[in-house]
């Protein structure tokens, strides 16, 4: 079985994040693989444990995704490509999803697309979902569980949506993306990541793929950096437990994260 | 005095004897030889005359257990005297009419040697015997549910009792033989206690033949002993020597060797099977004379974990007693150390408090094997406790294992105006902060009240600031050493542009490492203690401590890292001491100390399944010296004693030194 | 007026979804400011009912996809009903809801009409007759302004910001009940089984976590039954807070946890763990109760949204980590809380 999981390099949920001409930048935080990805990585893994076969990782990025990438082969991903190209600064997501469906197709014979649920920084969480109606292939969104799988036939999956779970099967081959109930992701072991450094990465361009560059739909007019309020404490108090908890419920409702 | 026909016998039994171990002898070097690594005999030349005069006292062996040490060295004394008394009786043997050392005073003196330490001997053999057999103490085994080899609980019985028979025996047989010679020619002035004996037998007829039977017991005896040697645990007597003359030069106990990642054609990393071990690992095993110290120092044992240090060496011990020859001949062994040495559970209950190292009168280091196993585990396997990849995550992108990122690191300094390196580029000494103050509530006071000492005193000092980054300690000690060797290079890389002059840290562990493991890296710096750092400044009268306070009674708990692996008990003391308190000492102290159960990455996981916690042990210590206050020096301690006086609902106060100090210096208001 | 602005509904079992409600008000700002109708799309089976309780909700049209074919929610069906919806009459803006659903459709359908996907709206404006939206980006850290100059202008909301509509019996629609022709689409997936949440919330997954600490057994008024001793009395009450403290979760749907101190007296289980060696969450809300908030329970919880603790020492660690916090008893204010948000959640 063959399956490709896509991965992100992103700069790391703890990075001081600031605007220099127009562009996002983030000083020298670390870049990480994408936790979503990570999980959809260990997800893949744990597929190809079920059932025979090999992981490829793909990241559409520049030459510092080879980390990412690095970082997934080190999990035990069987192969890494790099997809990069210089039309390919500042995508919105349909380009992207053109560009990853084209790679799906370069690939060929591939059973099943694996994504993160969406990336720490742009946090769209579209791409795959893009990437399927490319391919015409069913979407499996939000997936926390495989629960069978016949090559060249059928997947049966457990879906988390808002209002429980759902239990779907489709027809191979499918696009999914995984959240966080899917699996803790394995720990790269040291002689993985020693294997990994020593990878030799193949990139592939527009040119390879055998597409022209492609514009993108969605444009950033503009973008600003909130301050980040500071963490003073403050202590709710009252003359009664009633009172108290009333103050500090309209507290917590004004802050919206009900 | 022998006879032609027994002349020749002894001699063949001589060559047969000389065969016999020769191959034992062969066998073992050749055990030894499978180890990593190679003996650096030029260590040995160099430190031949001092370990000639430890063997004088044995003072490696009074660390522990005053009384039995004692009765020991007379018998080892004994012993090593008989070394002279067997030349000298087989001599006499051969030559007839021959006095060794003469009818003389030298002569006197050597036969009165002999009478008495063979007294001394034979007494203190028994006492050891019936304290062995009879007695039965608990500490000279180890408990049901430790992994020891089947055939070791008996078989350390049985080699007592065999060597403990033959003993008495070969020295006996001696003595009767001296009493039997003294009875045919006469009283000797110079033999007392044989004199005394020779009475029983004046005028016997079979005294002669007597002789003779005392000469082939005494002597025989020991031809067959040298050939038991190399099964027994006491060819320590040539082990614990070759230990002391080999065992490769160390800042300190816990200066692990360095991997180099940087050396592609390494295969192996750590231990898994027994011959990854070094040779002088391995030479342990010999050394080892089974008495159980470590396991009675060490917090997890104590605590009723898996883990027996002592266990480790004995089943390496035996190991090579029944396995050897085919190990010796190249085989690997069957089972990996994880099987028959040391179970995993015990490999991560190590605190890595080295008291197992430290008290080892044969300078055995068990701890050294279990740091070893963790590589293995942790780099070829990829098996560790799954709590450990937070705090691995955390060092790895934020330098930090609570994950705290860079730009928060030095929160803890808001209003101090604390001067980072940038403010003050060439200070007189750099503090080196750590990782706790950057989080940790109880460790920011500490960090804070050490500023303030170093602003009252005037230091011209400056922190690296956000620069800092992990030393990387916790995961050098939980086996992730490749995270150890980043964290290193990177450090080296800062420091050595930064060239403090020295390096003062509140925390003992990033003391140790700065100070002894980061030289192997190319960082040589000179590091200090806070304590120590306030010691000199007491000195220099620029800070002025308040005699009118109102005495405390504090107890302080000696950090692990500060005390046993770098010597350092004695500056915490004397500036508590100026804060006028009235120090009440636990028991176990200074190098003595009980570890407060966050070495060896414990901090980062859940402990192993044992009776108690390992602070709840030490707490319990701390509460019976009948101190209202703790002092403290290492922010690990800090956090493992708060939350062990949690747990006890305690209402004893916790402080650092630097918090004692600063309260005492701000009360003179 | 045209029906430039159109909103998908999502519903499930009969109701709508509270997202669902949010999306409506937006399509009516927007509807408003373009000079048009709004129109909703509702597609399932048997939605009669639900298509006139969208049309209370506020929204001058409704398009109606009802076959049997579309009783369960399929993407790919349901996409192709969209667009060619939209290919026909060519809709200016498609707002789409916060849920799964609401995005996958939203993406999906974007690449049938060959337009881009906006998400998480949390503003919409227009400018020159264009849509333009605020969305914020790096975990918050960012708050982009974009656009896409293609119609149809597909967006999707982020949840909680704009506010629910609200129904008015009064008000009346079109209803158009419109062709369904499934094709082979539908046969690409099947749901098999419905699985309902309920039975606790896990720690993971939860939005919401209240947790519990040592404190939790400190309530002097209460008397454990006779017969326990020291310790067993100790669990008792500390079970007794444990249990005030899981009425406070399932009012906001949230799940419990607890210190290592709690777990280790023996107070609650492992699974509740939270912290460096228990697990590390990252909630929308975590209210911190009688818990003073060590390093490594704080490793544990750093990553939530907003960190309330309930402590009566003014010291302890985890108040100088929480954005409000109450110096009190938590055995007072914890039922207080609960009592407070059932009645501000239900209004």
């Amino acid at each position: 079985m063959k399956i490709i999981v896509f991965v992100k390099q992103v700069p790391d949920s703890t990075a001081i994040v600031s605007i220099e001409n127009g562009q996002v930048s983030w000083g020298d935080a670390p870049l990480i693989i994408n936790p979503w990805d990570e999980i959809a990585v260990e997800a893949a893994l744990l597929q190809r444990e079920e059932v025979e076969g090999e992981v490829i990782v793909v990241s559409m990025g520049p030459e510092s995704a080879k980390e990412a990438l690095k970082h997934a082969l080190a999990m035990g991903c069987n192969q890494a490509i790099l997809i990069g190209d210089e039309s390919l600064k500042n995508t919105d997501s349909q380009v992207v999803a053109q560009v990853l469906a084209a790679v799906v197709k370069k690939v060929g014979e591939v059973d099943l697309a694996v994504f993160g649920k969406q990336s720490i920084d742009g946090e769209a969480g579209v791409v795959a979902a893009q990437v399927a109606r490319l391919l015409k292939w069913p979407m499996l969104s939000m997936v926390s569980a495989v629960k069978k799988i016949e090559p060249g036939k059928t997947i049966q999956v457990e879906r988390v949506v808002e209002v429980g779970r759902q239990v779907v099967e489709a027809r191979l081959p499918v696009v999914m993306n995984v959240g966080k109930e899917f699996a803790e992701p394995r720990y790269p072991s040291f002689m993985g990541i020693r294997k990994a450094s020593k990878a030799e990465i193949p990139i592939w361009t527009l040119a390879d793929l055998g597409i022209a560059p492609i514009l993108s739909k969605v444009k950033w007019l503009d973008l600003t950096a909130p301050p980040q309020p500071e963490v003073n404490t403050e202590i709710i108090s009252g003359s009664s437990p009633e009172e108290i908890a009333n103050k500090l419920v309209e507290k917590i409702l004004a802050e919206k994260i009900l | 005095m022998l006879s032609t026909a027994e002349k020749i016998i002894f001699f063949l039994a001589s060559l047969a004897t000389i065969y016999a171990t020769w191959k034992a002898i062969d066998r073992l070097v050749r055990i030894i030889g499978r180890g990593t690594g190679q003996l650096d005999w030029g260590l040995a030349r160099k430190r031949l005359w001092s370990v000639l005069g430890k063997m004088v006292i044995l003072k490696p062996t009074f660390n522990f257990r005053v009384g039995v040490s004692l009765a020991h060295l007379l018998i080892a004394w004994g012993f090593m005297y008989y070394m002279l008394v067997n030349l000298g009786d087989v001599l006499q043997g051969y030559i007839p009419g021959f006095r060794f050392l003469g009818d003389g005073l030298i002569g006197g003196i050597y036969r009165l040697g002999a009478d008495i330490l063979t007294v001394t001997l034979l007494v203190s053999l028994i006492i050891l015997l019936f304290r062995r057999f009879i007695l039965k103490p608990s500490d000279l085994t180890t408990r049901k549910t430790t992994l020891l080899h089947p055939k070791a609980r008996s078989g350390i019985l049985r080699d007592s009792a065999i060597v403990g028979v033959f003993v008495i025996l070969h020295v006996g047989s001696r003595f009767l033989g001296e009493s039997f010679t003294i009875a045919r020619e006469g009283k000797d002035v110079w033999q007392p206690f044989a004199t005394a004996l020779s009475t029983l037998w004046v005028g016997w007829s079979g005294l002669e033949f007597a002789q003779h039977v005392a000469f082939w017991m005494a002597l025989g005896l020991i031809m067959l002993f040298i050939v038991y040697f190399p099964y027994s645990k006491h060819i320590h007597i040539f082990f614990s020597a070759l230990n002391f003359l080999l065992k490769p030069e160390r800042r300190s106990i816990g200066e692990l060797t360095k991997i180099d990642f940087d050396d592609e054609s390494l295969e192996q990393f750590g231990a898994s099977q027994i011959d990854q071990l070094s040779k002088i690992q391995l030479m342990d095993a010999y050394a080892c004379i089974m008495c159980f110290r470590c396991q009675d120092v060490c917090p997890a044992y104590n605590t009723g974990k898996l883990l027996s240090p002592a266990a480790l060496e004995i089943n390496k011990r035996y190991f090579f007693n029944e396995e050897g020859t085919k190990f010796a001949n190249g085989e690997s062994s069957h089972q990996s150390l994880i099987e028959f040495a040391i179970p995993l559970e015990a490999v991560w209950a190590c605190t890595s408090c080295g008291a197992c190292v430290d008290i080892c009168p044969v300078n055995n280091e068990p701890m050294r094997d279990i740091l070893d196993i963790r590589r293995s585990l942790v780099l070829m396997d990829n098996q560790f406790p799954t709590q450990f990849q937070t705090a691995f995550r955390g060092m790895e992108r934020t330098k930090n294992p609570w994950g705290v990122p860079p730009s928060e690191r030095m929160n803890w300094a808001k209003g101090l105006d604390v001067p980072t390196i940038e403010k003050n580029p060439h200070p007189d000494i750099l503090w080196w902060v750590g990782c706790a103050p950057a989080t940790d509530v109880q460790a920011q006071k500490t960090a804070r009240a050490f500023a303030k000492i170093l602003k009252m005193a005037g230091v011209n000092y400056a922190v690296l600031g956000q620069a800092e980054q992990c030393t990387g300690d916790s995961a050098r000690r939980a086996g992730k050493e490749d995270l150890f060797f980043e964290l290193a290079l990177g450090n080296v890389e800062i420091l050595n542009e930064v060239k403090p002059k020295r390096i003062v840290t509140t925390c003992p562990h990033c003391l140790h490492t700065l100070k002894n493991e980061y030289p192997a890296y190319g960082g040589n710096y000179e590091v200090i203690h806070h304590s120590q750092l306030i010691n000199e400044l007491q000195a220099q009268g620029k800070l002025k401590a308040n005699p009118a306070a109102a005495k405390e009674k504090i107890t302080y708990h000696d950090p692990c890292y500060l005390t046993r692996h770098n010597d350092i008990a004695h500056e915490p003391r004397s500036v508590l001491e100026s804060a006028n308190v009235e120090i009440v000492e636990m028991d176990r102290k200074k190098e003595k100390t009980f570890c407060c159960g966050a070495g060896g990455g414990q901090a980062w996981k859940e402990e192993e399944h044992g009776d108690e916690r390992v602070s709840a042990n030490r707490f319990r210590e701390v509460q019976a010296s009948g101190a209202d206050s703790l002092a403290v020096g290492c922010p690990f301690c800090m956090m493992m004693m708060v939350d062990a006086a949690k747990d006890a609902n305690s209402p004893i106060k916790i402080r650092d030194i630097a918090e004692i100090v600063l309260e005492n210096i701000e009360s003179q208001a | 007026m045209s029906n430039k602005v159109w909103v998908y509904i999502d519903h499930f079992k009969g109701e709508l979804l509270p997202a669902s409600l949010e999306t409506i008000t937006a399509g009516q700002k927007l509807a408003e400011k373009l000079n048009s109708k709004l129109t909703a799309l509702v597609f399932g089976h048997g939605i009669e009912n639900l298509a006139k309780q969208v049309i209370q909700h506020g929204v001058d049209e409704l398009l109606a996809g009802d076959s049997d074919g579309l009783g369960a929610y399929q993407p790919e069906p349901y996409t192709s009903l969209i667009s060619g919806l939209a290919k026909d009459m060519q809709p200016e803006v498609i707002l789409f809801p916060a849920t799964s659903s609401g995005r996958e459709l939203a993406a999906m359908t974007a690449i049938d009409l060959e337009s881009g996907v906006i998400t998480d709206a949390v503003g919409l404006e227009i400018e020159d007759g264009w849509v333009t939206v605020m969305r914020p980006a790096y975990g918050g850290k960012v708050l982009a302004k974009v656009q896409c100059k293609i119609k149809p202008q597909i967006i999707v909301l982020r949840s909680h910001i704009f506010a629910p509509s609200q129904p008015d019996s009064s008000r009346s629609g079109a209803i158009t009940n419109i062709k369904v022709d499934l094709g082979d689409e539908s046969q690409l997936s099947k749901l098999l089984e419905y699985i309902p949440s309920g039975g606790g919330v896990s720690l993971s997954d939860a939005n919401v976590i209240v947790s519990g600490g040592r404190g939790v057994s400190n309530n002097a008024n209460l008397v454990a039954p006779a017969g326990l001793d020291d310790k067993d009395a100790e669990i008792w009450r500390a079970q007794q807070g444990f249990n005030l403290l899981t009425e406070l979760a399932n009012t906001l749907n949230g799940a419990v946890g607890a210190s290592r101190a709690a777990v280790d007296a023996g107070f609650i289980s492992y699974e509740h763990q939270v912290g460096q060696t228990g697990k590390i969450v990252s909630p929308n809300l975590y209210i911190a109760c009688g818990l003073s908030g060590s390093i490594q329970h704080l490793a544990g919880v750093r990553t939530s949204k907003l960190i309330i603790a309930i402590n009566n020492d003014p010291d302890s660690p985890i108040l100088t980590f929480s954005k409000y916090g109450v110096v009190g008893d938590l055995f007072e204010i914890v039922p207080a809380l609960t009592e407070a948000f059932r009645k501000h959640l239900a209004m």
